[in-house]
Order: structure tokens, then sequence, then C-alpha cells
């Protein structure tokens, strides 16, 4: 759950009504400036969305007439927007800054421009409100191409990520996956728990950092392509080979997917390296013929 | 595929340690188990996928068990993380 509390602390903003109450919950990643509102048209008002106000809302609010500019000003109020900013270090009009002062909407203010900070907090809340998600997988970036693989329990993901990492790659997340969906793509992450862990089933649960550095390790990287792991048991009884174009989809962002059979002392590492390097050569040729 | 629901009544049991346990005894089967608990899809034979999952005391958790041995499983799993956590 996102809070303002959370605004407050990410972007240093500066409370202006002590009883402002920073629980109150931002659903929305949208952000409004409320002109039209300040205008006098609600019509539309979307009320889960963090209000931004700069230079023209307040020498709006200033150009009114005082009785309008506090009819109107009341009416924004009575909207339960979750909190509003006021940018440039501006201040609003005395009869204005009464009226928040007795309303439990946190106000806050932010020297920032406005432009320049609404892009900013709009970055900040779409990530934060993401559709999230935490799946069963291995990630890896191979080369700068972000590989999930899939399969189940034991078929030896973790061994080949070990493998991978041997190899010069680099390990993302073992075994829990944290995929964020923003705009079209899909970031993957490891849950904070297990940052920096990968379990060998056997060796029990190693510190690939201690082990290996952090040259061995990404943070966050983006899904290009998903490696399904099955034994050859599996892969016999599908219904017919599959085609990479079927793709898998994880909150609702399309990933190519390649199915690939296992057998013991196989050279897994080695085949998922040409799946990824393939990939790119294809990316490669799709840029040049753009 | 069969499903369990479990209450948690014992959070600190499920520690490190007592993942390592859950996971050792969800390996016992043969069937793929999965443990769900809002956004949270993970591995019940993988410790680390354990971890991950907020564990809360009297929150409920499903377990999704499908192979050829899940009707035993199911109950097997449900006793022993009864009795245990």
């Amino acid at each position: 759950m996102l809070i303002l509390e959370n605004l407050k602390k990410k972007f240093s903003l500066a409370l202006i009504n002590e009883k402002g109450d920073l629980k109150r919950e931002i659903k929305a990643a949208e952000i409004n400036r409320p002109g039209l509102a300040l205008a006098g048209f609600f019509d539309y008002f979307d009320q889960n969305r963090i209000q931004l106000l700069g230079l023209s809302e307040i020498s709006y609010l200033e150009s009114l007439p005082l009785e309008i500019c506090r009819e109107r000003f009341l009416n924004f109020l009575s909207l339960e927007f979750p909190g509003a900013i006021i940018t440039r270090g501006l201040t609003l009009p005395p009869f204005c800054l009464e009226l928040v002062t007795n309303t439990t909407i946190p106000f806050f203010v932010t020297p920032q421009k406005t432009t320049w900070f609404a892009g900013r907090l709009g970055d900040y809340l779409e990530e934060k409100l993401a559709p999230k998600k935490v799946i069963h997988g291995v990630m890896v970036d191979v080369s700068g191409v972000g590989v999930l693989i899939t399969g189940e329990s034991g078929i030896g993901k973790s061994e080949v990520a070990l493998e991978l990492i041997k190899r010069g790659h680099r390990l993302v997340a073992d075994d829990a996956v944290l995929l964020t969906r923003l705009g079209d793509s899909l970031i993957a992450e490891a849950p904070e728990k297990i940052r920096n862990l990968l379990e060998i089933r056997g060796l029990g649960i190693m510190d690939i950092k201690h082990l290996y550095g952090v040259e061995a390790l990404k943070l966050k990287q983006t899904v290009n392509l998903n490696l399904h792991l099955l034994t050859w048991e599996q892969y016999r009884e599908l219904p017919r080979i599959p085609d990479p174009e079927d793709g898998a989809r994880y909150l609702e962002v399309k990933i190519p997917k390649i199915t690939i059979p296992v057998k013991p002392g196989r050279n897994l590492a080695g085949i998922v390296e040409a799946a990824a390097l393939n990939f790119r050569v294809e990316k490669v040729r799709e840029n040049d013929e753009n | 595929m069969t499903e369990i629901k479990v209450s948690l009544s014992r959070p600190e049991a499920l520690d490190s340690r007592g993942a390592a346990l859950l996971a050792q005894f969800c390996s016992r089967f043969q069937s793929n188990i999965t443990i769900i608990k809002d956004e949270y899809a993970v591995d019940g034979k993988s410790v680390l996928g354990i971890i991950t999952v907020p564990w809360h005391e009297g929150e409920e958790y499903l377990f999704k068990i499908e192979g050829k041995d899940e009707e035993t499983a199911a109950q097997e799993i449900k006793s022993f993380f009864m009795e245990n956590f």
C-alpha cells in the first residue's frame, strides 16, 4: 500500500497543515492539475489522483473575487482527493490557507518546478503502483538478454544459473522472481529477503555476492525471453512441438517462450547462452530492417 | 489437482530453519507443490521460495498440489503444517 507519508519522505515535501492525515492511501498513478475544478467544472474529476498546484492554479485563485475563490476552494476540498502538492515553493492565498488548516487532506509544498516535478512524481507513482507478482523461476542476465528460466522443481534451473555465473553472466533472482509490469515491459528482480541467494539441492543456500562478487549479480533486468525446461518424458507428451510465437504471458505482457527438453548431463548453460545470443541476433536484424 | 488451505498459528516457527523443514517435507512427494498467497506463487520444495512469502499469524495460505501422489501429499502436508506451524 502506498500512503502519503511515503511520498513526503521520497520527495522531501513540507506539510502545510498539521491536521493532514499522512496515512491516506494513493490508488492512482495519474496526477491531476486541478485548473478546471477550481474554475468550477467538476465533471470527470478523478478523486483518486494527487493534485498538483503550480503557478497557473495559484495565480488563478488569486485573481478571483474573494467570495468566489472561497466557494470554489471549498468545493475543491470536498472532493476528498488523497493529497495536494504546491510547487515552486508558492503559498496559497490567505483565506485558502485557512481552509487548508482545517482539512485532513494533506497539503504539501515543494520548491521544485511543476513540470519537472510532475514527471518525477509520475514515474515514482507508476513504479510503486505497477502490478506485481512473485513467480517460481530463475532469472539471469545472459550477455545483456534477460532470460527467465521456468520449469518444475528439481529440473535444474538453479544449477544452470550457477553454471551461467561461472561463465561470466549475472544472476537476478533464484527460485522466486518478483515481476513488475512497467508500460509494455516486464521487469524482474529478487524479492528483498532472498537477494544475492542461490539454492542448490544438496549444497544448501549460497550467498553469490560472497562467493563470486558483485559482478555475478544484477539488481533488475527486463525479461526478454522465457526458457521453459521440461523432462524428455514431458516433452514427448506435448501435443505438438511448441511454437516460439505462442509466447508466455506474465501480468498481461507477452514474452517469447522456448521449450527445452532436459536430460541429466546435457550442457544446458551452453543452450541458454545460444538461445540468448540467437535472440540478440534477431533483435539486431529487426533493427537493421527498420 | 488438489488444493488445501492452511492457517498459520506460529509464524516464528517459519524462520529459515522452518522453511528448510517445510521444503524438505514437500520434497518427499513427486507432485508439484505451489504455495499461493496474494500476489505470491512460489515453489513449496524451495527454501528460497518459502522464505519469500510473507508469513503472518492467523492468515490463510493455499497449497496447490498437482501430480500422481497429490491426494496423499495434500493430507500429509496439511497435518505437517498444522503440527509444526
